[in-house]
């Protein structure tokens, strides 16, 4: 909580933080091998890796791993249907074990399962509020905590990882890293806003989030610029915005 | 019913809350309501320091207040974030009087008509997690059994997040901080989906959330992820005043 006490100081680094992932993203070619690569180099782990839950069959799939026992770690949790990723996905909040071994009795089938090698590991949520894409481990080889520094790091590159996760539903137009400017989750009336889309549009909260992105992109605003006008009953998207099918074009809004 | 068995009454409901299987969001927002009912202040709110470098707004009795935290959080300026800096009280009786300290704040707040803000922190020995933050309509002191009063109220939201009174990892800190976190963003999503399928705001979506909760005894944020995630039909929760 140290960082906290600066206020807004630490901005700086959150965008550091985003720039690395950025790159990471572009050169793996997969946002999965991005966010897991970006992980290593800005945290000093010893791997990383993404479970998504793939949205049809409710089951889960290892997306990218990266690191010697990163693999054999995720096959292992996806064997036992245990462990610090299945408890982060359903309460929604990070799981930190600074000593794996010490969890022993939390998880006895993930206990004898999980490698050796994996002395700490950190599972975070890839989500935002209620949609829920995954589970980003980190793991290292020695045990040891996290000072306030590296988990503030961790939880920006979880959050920017959600950010170009949810802009993948649906493909608006745009940069799909263009999340890493505007992140949702953070300013409630972008919640809000996607929340009251998502009952205008019929659609699910994630397209809703990547429609209001796609507005914001289309119409050159901000997206908390857009997100206040929908809270404010000013702007309604509708069904047939054209770039809906890939053709950029001025969204119909209706107004009132 | 006399002022201090209100108090004691407050207590022991919080106690209550705290032993059984409960939400941190919704302890938070009884808390908020509670330091309105009991103190001399008008509003209030919850500002919480997260793990990266931001701060977030975890409850607050009205959206009026909750724009007013949000305020200081865009200015980086105002007595909460100085209470939340310095981890010790800070108590403006008169806004006005003190506006040098934080120009735009003080603007902001006597624009949105508060003229007294009051600041007590949330501390866990060396963590301070963040301050609870009362808003006068009027100049005016706190009494000095108001601010150990309020001082009071914020251990117990403190004690709320936590969930733990003998707390020694610093892990489980971040781990309950961010769950709430995320909590709060849920709340939204489906405050967002009550007020466009009822035509209400967000106030009002609020109170029709809390209320559906409190009557079926479900926990907020589980009710919330229902409407959320489309489980739960938000027009049952829109149907009939639940408080």
């Amino acid at each position: 909580m140290s960082r906290g006490t600066r206020g807004g100081m630490a901005q700086q680094p959150a965008v550091q933080d985003s720039e690395v992932l950025r790159r990471h993203v572009a050169a793996a070619g997969s946002l999965p091998a991005g966010i897991a690569t970006a992980c290593v180099e800005l945290l000093f782990v010893d791997g990383a890796a993404v479970l998504l839950m793939a949205d049809t069959e409710r089951r889960w799939h290892v997306a990218a791993s990266v690191g010697r026992w990163a693999r054999e770690l995720e096959e292992a949790q996806l064997t036992v249907a245990e462990g610090p990723a299945a408890e982060a996905y359903s309460r929604g909040g990070p799981v930190l074990l600074s000593d794996v071994t010490a969890q022993a009795a939390r998880w006895p089938g993930f206990a004898a399962v999980v490698p050796a090698e994996v002395r700490a590991l950190f599972s975070f949520p890839l989500q935002v509020g209620a949609v829920q894409f995954g589970v980003l481990d980190l793991y290292c080889c020695t045990p040891g905590g996290w000072d306030g520094l590296r988990l503030g790091t961790a939880l920006n590159v979880v959050d920017c990882a959600a950010g170009v996760l949810i802009s993948g539903v649906g493909s608006p137009p745009g940069d799909p890293l263009c999340w890493l400017d505007d992140l949702p989750g953070h300013t409630p009336e972008i919640d809000q806003a996607a929340g009251m889309a998502s009952v205008q549009l019929g659609a699910s909260l994630a397209v809703a989030y990547a429609r209001l992105r796609g507005f914001a992109f289309a119409s050159s605003q901000s997206l908390v610029a857009v997100a206040r006008e929908v809270v404010a009953g000013h702007l309604r998207l509708v069904d047939d915005d054209p770039w809906w099918d890939g053709d950029v074009g001025q969204p119909p809004i209706r107004r009132g | 019913m006399s002022r201090e068995t209100r108090l004691a009454e407050t207590f022991v409901n919080l106690a209550d809350t705290l032993v059984a299987d409960f939400d941190v969001v919704d302890l938070l927002q009884d808390l908020v309501e509670e330091c309105v009912a009991l103190l001399e202040v008008s509003a209030a709110g919850l500002l919480l320091a997260d793990e990266r470098g931001g701060m977030r707004v975890l409850a607050s009795t009205s959206e009026e207040t909750r724009l007013l935290e949000l305020f200081q959080l865009q200015v980086h300026q105002g007595p909460c974030l100085e209470c939340i800096a310095t981890g010790t009280a800070v108590l403006v009786p008169d806004l006005a009087a003190e506006a040098g300290r934080w120009p735009q704040f003080a603007a902001e707040a006597a624009q949105r008509g508060f003229a007294s803000v009051h600041a007590v922190p949330m501390r866990l020995r060396a963590y301070v997690l963040g301050a609870l933050n009362l808003f006068g309509t009027r100049p005016g002191a706190l009494s000095e059994a108001d601010v150990r009063s309020s001082q009071a109220l914020a251990d117990v939201a403190t004690i709320g997040i936590l969930q733990q009174r003998t707390i020694a990892r610093g892990e489980v800190v971040a781990e309950q901080l961010q769950t709430a976190l995320n909590s709060r963003v849920v709340i939204e999503q489906a405050k967002g989906i009550l007020a466009a399928t009822g035509g209400i705001g967000m106030d009002a979506a609020y109170r029709q959330l809390r209320g559906y909760a409190r009557n079926r005894n479900l926990r907020l944020t589980d009710t919330a992820r229902s409407v959320a995630s489309g489980v739960l039909n938000p027009t049952q929760v829109l149907t009939g005043p639940w408080r």
